[in-house]
């Protein structure tokens, strides 16, 4: 085996997919075995590597192959695909379906649609998504990285609302560091220092901040200084820039004067591509140039130091529980052939200790389908299922702004992220949107059909018109708090399966009051906004759409975030709660679950820097845990 | 191929036609390299005479020849919208980068056929897209190639860039947006 010293190029090991089989895994007794090689999974791997454990990791998606042509090929199959949504550039795969918003449709009650992977139940339907293929929803994640505000941690306590967590900003902000330096997050402390938000002295961000889109420029000229009344609190808005896991220039005050060296493009073969963000404007579904942070630049460095192996296309079908004590005995896999077929071999595979890495909602279905539920002393396996609510306003200014180019989002309004008016209504932070309309509408093809079909134009005018009109939307994202609630959760049906005979995830996701009044606010907000910039607000919501939502005699469209998490909580006590605040679960010594489903409350940031930290924070614990175990003569405290 | 006019002389005719309708110069329509790929679209799907009568139609025309309308938004984002589909916005955002949502209601036979020959990779069907074309073997809604919708003259337009391509470099997002010389209206 080749090995690798600290200054080479992160790559990935060739052959690195294939360096054992479903079978040979079978054979070995593992110190960890992994489900999920997404984000999650891949930081957990690469800190038990450096521990010196054997890891195993099976992943339900394809990844024979971890060259640039594979990634290539998802970019290409984007660029070719008619319905260019989230999922686009990845594979259809009957054998680990995921969802897509394209599938999500309204149902009448108690006559749920079974054709497509998530079943819902509801009138109100999400149209949320993850991804499974290796890598996990980090191929497709725009990128924001947050990270949660103080007063997050004891919402309870503080305003009578969610859940407190068993943890406190203060007790997870070296972890935050710790994964803000493994997903290179470009951000100034000065821009982040809000709303209780600190950092050590002298910590500086991996690298510099995003430069802000044109389009903030011009919204930030009106909305700079703006005064806001809520809950008897007065609020000054401004536009700030957003931590981003995103290359851009490293700064060389980090580490102490030691700087930052960016992880570029990660493939079997070194190419010099994703060291900066060129502007793709592509960040969902697919940087083309994996500038934007991913698993796989993990996975990539976790897999060449030969500790780690990887299974690919195994779905992890049941959890072996022996009942007499509780413990997890193995992982049953099915192992299929190819996307094309269902034919499968089943093997169960063996550890020391087991990781649920699957995000929130394929762990709890695993959970579920293994019949855990019967065994949880809280019974909130799969309850209080969170996304964040997306309500969208959108205008057109009075001059072109740029829109379309830059990066998804690089800048945004976050001094409503927190405040005692979360008592009462929730806190939202406000993404401007530098792709425009397309979110909502699909601009800017719905632009070139109208102008085409309807208006009829042709030539200059139509190209004139088209630049004008485009270069002048603004959409405004407002990424409202939802808080848990058992009643939202995930379950599995007997009558629901996959090609696999897979149990398939029923989702119920309700949209409460609580966050209904943060919806009403904000786009009250919005039309304020759009008045100040001199802006015509073109923002409607439909009635008849799965998304809608009634409210105070209004209706508004909640549509998903991606954000999934907490249907196992972590909390204080077994009672409360499926983990314990080292994501180990409460009924089963020998299992952790790893991962957004661990989020007590989700407040108003994108989950997955909170997520990378918590893997952080845990991989220390499941490190101690070996070291228990692997000397018999020491009990474990 | 003696008789009436050359292969060439016809590809030539559609591309000065295109410059027309599309307000790019026909070197800007060459430069894109999808000229003889789009004409050939454009004739495997309507015929060879709906296309010489559209191009001998009054563009302006209202109604015009609604073959004009299915061949402007092949130029401008590489997607080729039967006629059938002219004016359906649903169709339209369901086919727009960054849009999320669920599908419209389309004829079955609009379903989109993803199956190109460049594509022909087992495993590569997204789902609910594997339904066949119309018996007759037109196809009403499909990106006609990876490169189609990269040289998609729509992003030139706006001053922009295909969402995932031909990337303007680090920062320049910060700046104001220029629109070729096309563009009279002032930016800042």
């Amino acid at each position: 085996m080749t090995s690798y010293g600290d200054t080479d190029p992160v790559i990935f090991p060739a052959g690195a997919a294939t360096q054992t089989s479903a079978a040979e895994a079978a054979q070995n007794e593992w110190d960890a075995v992994i489900v999920g090689g997404g984000m999650a999974g891949s930081i957990v791997a690469e800190q038990l590597s450096q521990a010196g454990y054997k890891v195993l990791i099976v992943e339900a998606g394809p990844g024979k192959d971890l060259d640039l042509a594979e990634y290539e090929s998802y970019l290409s199959r984007f660029y070719g695909a008619v319905i260019k949504d989230n999922q686009s550039p990845y594979p259809f795969n009957p054998n680990a379906r995921m969802p897509r918003s394209t599938d999500t449709m309204p149902v009448n009650p108690g006559t749920p649609r079974d054709d497509f992977y998530l079943v819902q139940e509801d009138k109100y339907c999400t149209d949320t998504t993850f991804t499974r293929v290796l890598g996990g929803t980090s191929m497709h994640w725009e990128g924001k990285a947050l990270r949660m505000l103080p007063e997050d941690f004891d919402l309870r306590t503080k305003y009578g609302q969610g859940l407190n967590w068993p943890l406190s900003y203060d007790d997870l902000e070296p972890y935050y560091r710790q994964a803000e330096a493994e997903l290179g997050v470009a951000a100034e402390v000065e821009d982040q220092t809000y709303l209780g938000m600190h950092f050590p002295k002298g910590y500086v961000f991996p690298m510099h901040r995003m430069p802000p889109s044109y389009l903030d420029q011009v919204v930030a000229q009106g909305v700079d200084g703006m005064r806001v009344n809520l809950a008897d609190d007065d609020y000054t808005l401004q536009v700030r820039s957003f931590p981003q896991a995103r290359n851009g220039v490293p700064n060389a005050a980090y580490d102490g004067g030691k700087g930052f060296v960016p992880v570029g493009a990660v493939s079997t073969s070194q190419v010099e591509e994703g060291e900066r963000c060129q502007g793709n404007t592509n960040c969902v579904p697919i940087c083309p140039v994996q500038a934007k942070y991913h698993a796989g630049k993990t996975l990539a460095k976790a897999l060449r130091k030969g500790n780690v192996k990887i299974v690919t296309q195994a779905v992890a079908s049941k959890v072996e529980i022996n009942e007499q004590n509780q413990r997890v005995t193995g992982i049953t896999i099915k192992n299929y052939q190819s996307l094309d077929s269902d034919r499968y071999e089943t093997y169960t595979v063996k550890g020391t200790v087991y990781i649920l890495c699957a995000h929130a909602i394929e762990n709890a279905r695993l959970m579920l389908a293994s019949d855990m539920q019967r065994m949880s002393r809280s019974k909130l396996i799969g309850c209080n299922l969170m996304d964040h609510a997306y309500l969208l306003s959108w205008g057109l200014l009075p001059k072109p702004a740029g829109t379309m180019r830059g990066t998804s989002c690089t800048g945004g309004i976050t001094d409503l992220r927190g405040g005692r008016f979360r008592g009462t209504q929730a806190g939202f932070g406000v993404d401007i949107h530098n792709d425009g309309w397309g979110w909502a509408t699909g601009s800017p093809y719905t632009d070139l059909v109208e102008l085409v079909d309807k208006q009829g134009l042709r030539g200059p005018e139509l190209r004139r018109t088209l630049g004008n009109q485009i270069s002048r939307q603004l959409l405004l994202a407002f990424m409202i708090d939802l808080l848990p609630d058992k009643s939202n959760k995930v379950t599995v049906d007997e009558r629901y399966k996959d090609a696999l005979g897979n149990l398939k995830p029923v989702v119920s996701l309700k949209i409460p009051p609580y966050t209904m009044r943060g919806a009403a606010f904000a786009r009250k907000l919005a039309t304020d906004i759009f008045e100040k910039l001199g802006a015509e607000d073109r923002t409607t919501y439909d009635k008849d759409s799965y998304s809608a939502v009634e409210h105070d005699g209004q209706w508004y469209n909640i549509v998903g975030g991606n954000h999934l998490a907490g249907t196992h909580i972590m909390g204080t006590d077994p009672a409360n709660s499926v983990v314990d605040h080292t994501q180990q679960s409460w009924d089963h010594d020998n299992l952790y679950l790893v991962g957004p489903g661990s989020l007590p409350s989700i407040g108003t940031s994108n989950i997955s820097l909170t997520m990378a930290a918590l893997a952080f924070r845990s991989s220390t614990h499941i490190v101690r845990h070996l070291r228990a175990a692997k000397a018999p003569a020491t009990v474990r405290s | 191929m003696t008789q009436g006019t050359t292969a060439e002389e016809k590809l030539r005719k559609f591309v000065k036609f295109s410059a027309t309708v599309t307000g790019f110069s026909e070197f800007d329509l060459w430069g894109t390299g999808q000229a003889e790929t789009y004409y050939k679209t454009a004739v495997n799907q309507e015929g060879p005479d709906a296309i010489d009568k559209a191009m001998a139609s009054d563009p302006t025309a209202v109604p015009a020849d609604p073959v004009v309308g299915s061949i402007i938004k092949l130029w401008y984002v590489g997607v080729w919208y039967g006629l059938e589909l002219a004016g359906r916005m649903d169709v339209a955002a369901w086919t727009a980068p960054g849009r999320s949502g669920a599908k419209p209601a389309v004829p079955d036979d609009s379903q989109p056929e993803e199956s190109q020959p460049w594509q022909a990779v087992s495993g590569q069907h997204q789902a609910g897209e594997d339904r066949a074309h119309a018996s007759d073997g037109r196809k009403p809604l499909f990106v006609v190639s990876p490169d189609a919708y990269t040289e998609g003259l729509l992003w030139r337009a706006i001053g922009a860039h295909p969402s995932g391509a031909k990337a303007p470099g680090y920062g320049s997002w910060a700046n104001p947006p220029t629109f070729e010389n096309y563009q009279k209206e002032e930016v800042s």
